[in-house]
C-alpha cells in the first residue's frame, strides 16, 4: 500500500466509519460491536481496491462485520463500567440490550442517529413497513422498562 | 434531562469509541510488509496455514463418512433429564473454583466453529460474498480486575458449504482464505467467586445474567449454566449449575452424542432455542464436565430455498434436519499467571485437528 492509498483510506473510514460502528454497536452491544466494527474495516483495507468502489459501503460493511461475528453466543451488553460518573440514567442500556435485535437496531439508528426508515430496511433487508413497526415497538418496549426500572 | 435520542446517541458513542485507520493499518499483516499472514496483535488472526491445507483436503474426506444427524429425543418425559442431571452432580469431585488472584487471569481454552462470509462487496448482501466453514482454537483470559484478550487459532483448514460458494471465491481468483473475525474478541469474564453453591440460589443468580440476544429465555438461562460449568466452577457450584439446569423449562435428555470436534462422548440435554435451533450440552456425567455446546437444526422455515447464497438471512442457510450449525467444544481451564501466558498444566494444543463435521460436503465445496 503507498501513501496515497493509505491517504484515500483514512478518508474512507472517515465519513464510512460512524455509521458503521453505531449499527454494529446496536446489533451487538459495545465491546464485540467494536470489534466488529474493527473486522469489516480491516477487510476493506486488505480488499481496498474493492472497498473503494463499493456503491453502498456502510450497508455492505455491516454485513461483512456480521459475518466475521462468531455463532458463539456472548450477552449483548451496554454497560459503561469505566466510566461511573455517567450522567446517563443506568437503566438505559440493559433496557436496551432486552430489545430483540432489529428492535435495537431501529430504535438507535433511527431515533438516535437520524436515519431514514429507507436506509434501515436497506441495511436489514426488510420493508420499510417492518422497520417502522420494529421503531415503534421497540420504542415502547424501551420506555416501558425504563419507566419500570426508575420505578422499582 | 435530556431526550431520549440523546441519551440513546451519547451512551452508544461514548461506550464505544471510533475505530481508527491507523488502528486497523498498524492492525493489518499487510502492514507486516512481507507478504505472510502473522498472527494480528490482539490476536487478530490466524498465520499461514497453507501447509495444512493439502492435509485436511484428505482428512476432511475421511472425517464426513461418520457425519451422524444428531439424534433429538422426543419422547423422553423431563424427569429423565433430571435424573441424569443430579447423577452427574453427585459425581461432582473436589474441584475448587477457579477464582484468579493478584495479576491472575482464568484461562479457558475452546474450540470453536462457525460459518464466515467473504467476498469482494459487488452486489448487495449476501449476494457478494461466499461461505465456509472453519474450526479456531479460542483462548480466553479474562479477570475481574484487568481488562482480559483472546486468541483465536484456525485449525483443520476452511470448508465451502456449497460448490456455488467454491464457484464464486474462484470467480474472484482464489484469493487465500483467512480467518475471518479476529479482532480480539470479547474476553468475557464469568465471576464465580459469588456463583452460589445452594441449588435454590443458582436460579435467582442466572436470571441476574444478560440474556443472551435472539434467545428464547430458557436456553439463554441454560446456555449461561453451562457457560459457568465452563468457566472455573467449583465442584459444589456445578453440583448446583446441573441441578438448576434440570429445572429450566423444556430441558430434555435426548439421547448419547459424540462431540463433534474432541470426538468425547456424553449424555445430550436439549433445550428449544427457537422453532429452528435446539441447544445442546454433551455432559461427562462422570466428571460434570460440559463436552461441548451445540446449536443443532430440528426445523427449516417453509421457503427456505438452497444453501448459500440464497438464504432469507446472512448467514443464514438451509441446513438438513438434525444437522449440528456450530459448536463450542470444551478443552481446559486454569488459571494463568498473566494475560496472553498459558498455565504450566494445560495440556499442549494439537498440531491440527479434523475439520468438525457440521455439514455434509456437497461437490466440488472442499478447499482449494
Amino acid at each position: 500500500m503507498d501513501e496515497d492509498q493509505r491517504h484515500q483510506f483514512e478518508e474512507f473510514v472517515q465519513v464510512v466509519e460512524p455509521g458503521l460502528r453505531r449499527a454494529l454497536v446496536s446489533v451487538y452491544g459495545f465491546e464485540r460491536g467494536r470489534e466488529a466494527t474493527a473486522e469489516a474495516l480491516a477487510w476493506s483495507w486488505e480488499h481496498w481496491e474493492k472497498a473503494r468502489t463499493l456503491d453502498h459501503p456502510i450497508a455492505y460493511l455491516v454485513r461483512v462485520g456480521q459475518s466475521k461475528s462468531r455463532s458463539r453466543k456472548v450477552p449483548v451488553t451496554f454497560d459503561r463500567a469505566e466510566q461511573p460518573e455517567s450522567s446517563f440514567e443506568p437503566s438505559l442500556g440493559p433496557s436496551l440490550a432486552s430489545l430483540t435485535e432489529r428492535q435495537r437496531m431501529a430504535v438507535v439508528l433511527v431515533h438516535g442517529f437520524g436515519w431514514t426508515l429507507r436506509e434501515v430496511a436497506d441495511l436489514m433487508e426488510i420493508k420499510v413497513t417492518s422497520v417502522q413497526t420494529h421503531l415503534e415497538r421497540g420504542l415502547r418496549n424501551l420506555r416501558a422498562m425504563m419507566e419500570v426500572s426508575d420505578h422499582a | 434531562m435530556p431526550d431520549l435520542s440523546e441519551r440513546i446517541r451519547d451512551l452508544i458513542d461514548a461506550g464505544a469509541p471510533p475505530v481508527t485507520a491507523e488502528e486497523v493499518i498498524d492492525a493489518s499483516p499487510i502492514a507486516q510488509g512481507d507478504g505472510r499472514y502473522r498472527k494480528w496483535p490482539r490476536g487478530r488472526r490466524v498465520g499461514a496455514y497453507a501447509g495444512v491445507i493439502a492435509a485436511a483436503a484428505v482428512i476432511l474426506a475421511v472425517v464426513d463418512l461418520q457425519i451422524t444427524p444428531s439424534k433429538i429425543s422426543t419422547g423422553v418425559p423431563p424427569a429423565a433429564a433430571a435424573s441424569v442431571l443430579d447423577d452427574a452432580a453427585n459425581r461432582a469431585g473436589s474441584a475448587k473454583p477457579l477464582v484468579p488472584g493478584p495479576g491472575q487471569f482464568l484461562y479457558v481454552r475452546t474450540l470453536v466453529s462457525s460459518t464466515q462470509g467473504e467476498g469482494r462487496g459487488q452486489g448487495r448482501g449476501r449476494a457478494g460474498l461466499y461461505w465456509f466453514d472453519v474450526q479456531e482454537i479460542n483462548e480466553v483470559w479474562s479477570s475481574p480486575a484487568a481488562k482480559g484478550t483472546t486468541r483465536w487459532e484456525l485449525v483443520g483448514g476452511p470448508k465451502f458449504i456449497s460448490g456455488t460458494d467454491r464457484a464464486m471465491w474462484m470467480a474472484e481468483g482464489s484469493p487465500q482464505i483467512i480467518s475471518g473475525g479476529n479482532f480480539g474478541g470479547a474476553a468475557t469474564y464469568y465471576d464465580v467467586s459469588h456463583l452460589p453453591t445452594q441449588e435454590s440460589k443458582i436460579a435467582a443468580f442466572i436470571a441476574k445474567q444478560p440474556a443472551l440476544p435472539g434467545d428464547s429465555l430458557p436456553a439463554s438461562r441454560f446456555i449461561t449454566a453451562a457457560g459457568f460449568i465452563e468457566n472455573g466452577a467449583s465442584s459444589q457450584q456445578r453440583a448446583a449449575l446441573l441441578r438448576y439446569m434440570a429445572t429450566i423449562p423444556g430441558v430434555k435428555l435426548a439421547g448419547t452424542a459424540t462431540a463433534v470436534g474432541t470426538h468425547r462422548s456424553g449424555t445430550v440435554l436439549a433445550v428449544a432455542m427457537s422453532p429452528e435451533t435446539s441447544v445442546q450440552v454433551i455432559l461427562d456425567r462422570s466428571r460434570s464436565e460440559v463436552v461441548e455446546l451445540r446449536y443443532v437444526v430440528v426445523g427449516i422455515p417453509s421457503g427456505t430455498g438452497p444453501r448459500s447464497p440464497l438464504a432469507a438471512d446472512l448467514g443464514q442457510y438451509a441446513f438438513k434436519m438434525g444437522e449440528v450449525r456450530s459448536y463450542v467444544d470444551f478443552l481446559f481451564a486454569g488459571l494463568a499467571d498473566s494475560s496472553g501466558a498459558v498455565p504450566n498444566h494445560a495440556p499442549p494444543v494439537p498440531a491440527s485437528w479434523p475439520l468438525g463435521t457440521m455439514h455434509d460436503p456437497e461437490p466440488g465445496s472442499l478447499y482449494p
